[in-house]
């Protein structure tokens, strides 16, 4: 019964409020989308947790997606034992990026009062889930090894049965139960994107994938201008 | 009209003729772990069972028998107990196969004997076992590109590479023996190897030199333990990503690390003197 609920129910209410969620925001506040940087308020923690996540989640996604699109390529690949292993170490060292770029921007969060400002519920959820899956997908690759040879033989038949509109729980209901959450996870992540930051990346022209980082930066002196004595001098400043 | 009913009833008489062959179902669903009289293989000899069981019973058995022991049916239970726990796997067919199958196996008659008739990997060779050994580890890759052993599965002398997914294979030839190895290679009964191979069946010839192998692996164990190289798994994780984070700090050393543009405003200040 939980499996129902956790990899058919789920997954399909997770992809129609992603479809149509996305299109009422693009609808309805097109021109709000935004991640909502905060670099401005904190700059060098955000630097390296913002780098660290998104190199790590930008790898993994990418694996996953290539693991269901070419499941024969990756059990070829995966078929001698040395390949496999830089490969699934080459995953572990991304994961481990995505973990600790998401334990610095929660720490980050935490730490600086003025984002806290700039945080809302909605980004907590995100950080919880985002959290959840770090930990679950590191701990399946330490236990359940090997995890990029039988997720191809095992739940890219899943994964296309449901995008097949014809769920097929043979193969996967027999998987551990913190693999169900894993994916179930996932599909939560998926959900959240119209109503969260996540929906910054698919934002027209979509080259958040490969743009640099930006720094916002000012041509003047904050701390100077603070003080507006230096402006007026006459004037007693109320925030100094 | 009456062509397509033609067509149909043609189609019907094929799959109902096809289905009453229980000679023939019988050798692609049972004959890998069963024989009629002739002594026990994975499972019981199902010799004469028509007459020592129920038909009704018999029937839900076959259909699910993981259900059956799951629901506490005293029998199923000790016949659970006494093959190991091997699961059978749920039988597929419809109804009337299933009865042509029972119809078959009463035909034979004769009563059933426990003597242990397992003959399968008798003329293995150190050949099958080299061999076994290589497709095992994924070094040979199978005929029909499946996915190796090691992906899942761990044995005792894998130098600590072996998946973790799935159950040990240590003691496998002492739980299945020869008949029962072949059995579970050509037509697991676990949902997820099902799956896995379900397109990507292996070959009669790499069963035998698997089976052949897994038999060699159970017979040279010593200890009973495998070697689990997950903390040297880990190890390498965490030293590989000290090593880029420290490729790209020094690519990040010159990176525009404050949020005021320091040349400008020098340049401001110059200019107001």
């Amino acid at each position: 019964m939980s499996d129902i609920f956790l990899l058919i129910a789920l997954p399909y209410t997770a992809l129609i409020v992603m479809l149509v969620g996305s299109v009422y925001v693009y609808g309805t506040q097109a021109y709000k989308v935004t991640s909502l940087s905060t670099q401005f308020l904190e700059s060098r923690e955000l630097f390296f947790g913002g780098l660290f996540m998104h190199w790590g989640i930008v790898a993994l996604f990418i694996g996953h997606l290539i693991a269901f699109l070419f499941p024969s390529a990756v059990i070829a690949w995966g078929g001698n034992p040395v390949r496999l292993i830089v490969l699934e170490v080459t995953a572990l060292i991304f994961g481990i990026s995505f973990f600790t770029g998401v334990i610095i921007l929660i720490y980050r969060r935490m730490r600086n009062k003025r984002l806290h400002r700039a945080t809302t519920d909605m980004d907590i959820v995100v950080f919880i889930v985002l959290l959840a899956q770090a930990v679950t997908g590191m701990w399946i690759a330490l236990t359940y090894k090997w995890g990029s040879a039988w997720f191809a033989a095992v739940l890219t038949p899943y994964l296309r049965s449901l995008f097949l509109l014809s769920p097929d729980l043979a193969a996967v209901s027999a998987m551990p139960i913190i693999v169900k959450l894993h994916i179930s996870t996932a599909f939560v992540l998926i959900g959240l994107i119209p109503f969260s930051r996540f929906m910054h990346f698919l934002v027209f022209p979509v080259k958040y994938f490969w743009r640099p980082f930006q720094v916002v930066i000012w041509n003047r002196n904050r701390k100077l201008m603070r003080n507006s004595k230096a402006i007026m001098p006459e004037v007693k400043s109320k925030n100094s | 009209m009456q062509r397509v009913t033609i067509f149909f009833t043609f189609c019907f008489l094929v799959l109902y003729v096809g289905a009453q062959d229980g000679a023939d179902l019988y050798k692609r669903n049972c004959a890998a772990c069963h024989s009629i009289g002739g002594g026990r293989l994975v499972g019981p000899d199902l010799a004469g069972i028509t007459k020592r069981t129920d038909k009704a019973w018999l029937t839900k058995f076959i259909k699910n028998s993981a259900d059956v022991i799951k629901s506490g049916d005293p029998a199923a239970v000790a016949i659970g107990k006494e093959y190991n726990n091997l699961l059978m796997p749920p039988f597929v067919g419809t109804d009337s196969e299933l009865s042509a199958i029972i119809m078959y196996i009463d035909s034979k008659g004769g009563s059933a004997s426990s003597a242990v008739a397992d003959t399968f990997l008798n003329s293995a060779t150190f050949d099958n076992i080299v061999r076994g050994k290589a497709l095992f580890a994924g070094n040979s890759p199978f005929k029909n590109a499946g996915t190796p052993c090691i992906t899942c599965h761990a044995v005792h002398n894998d130098g600590g590479v072996g998946g973790t997914l799935a159950k040990g294979l240590n003691l496998s030839y002492f739980m299945l023996k020869g008949q029962g190895l072949k059995a579970m290679l050509q037509s697991p009964p676990f949902p997820a190897m099902a799956n896995a191979y379900g397109n990507h069946p292996l070959n009669e010839q790499e069963v035998y030199d698997l089976a052949a192998y897994l038999k060699s692996v159970s017979q040279d164990m010593v200890d009973g333990k495998t070697d689990r190289a997950t903390v040297p798994f880990l190890v390498l994780g965490i030293g590989g990503w000290c090593i880029s984070v420290l490729i790209l700090l020094g690519l990040w050393r010159l990176r525009k690390r404050s949020s005021v543009n320091h040349d400008i405003f020098a340049r401001q200040l110059a200019t107001e003197k």
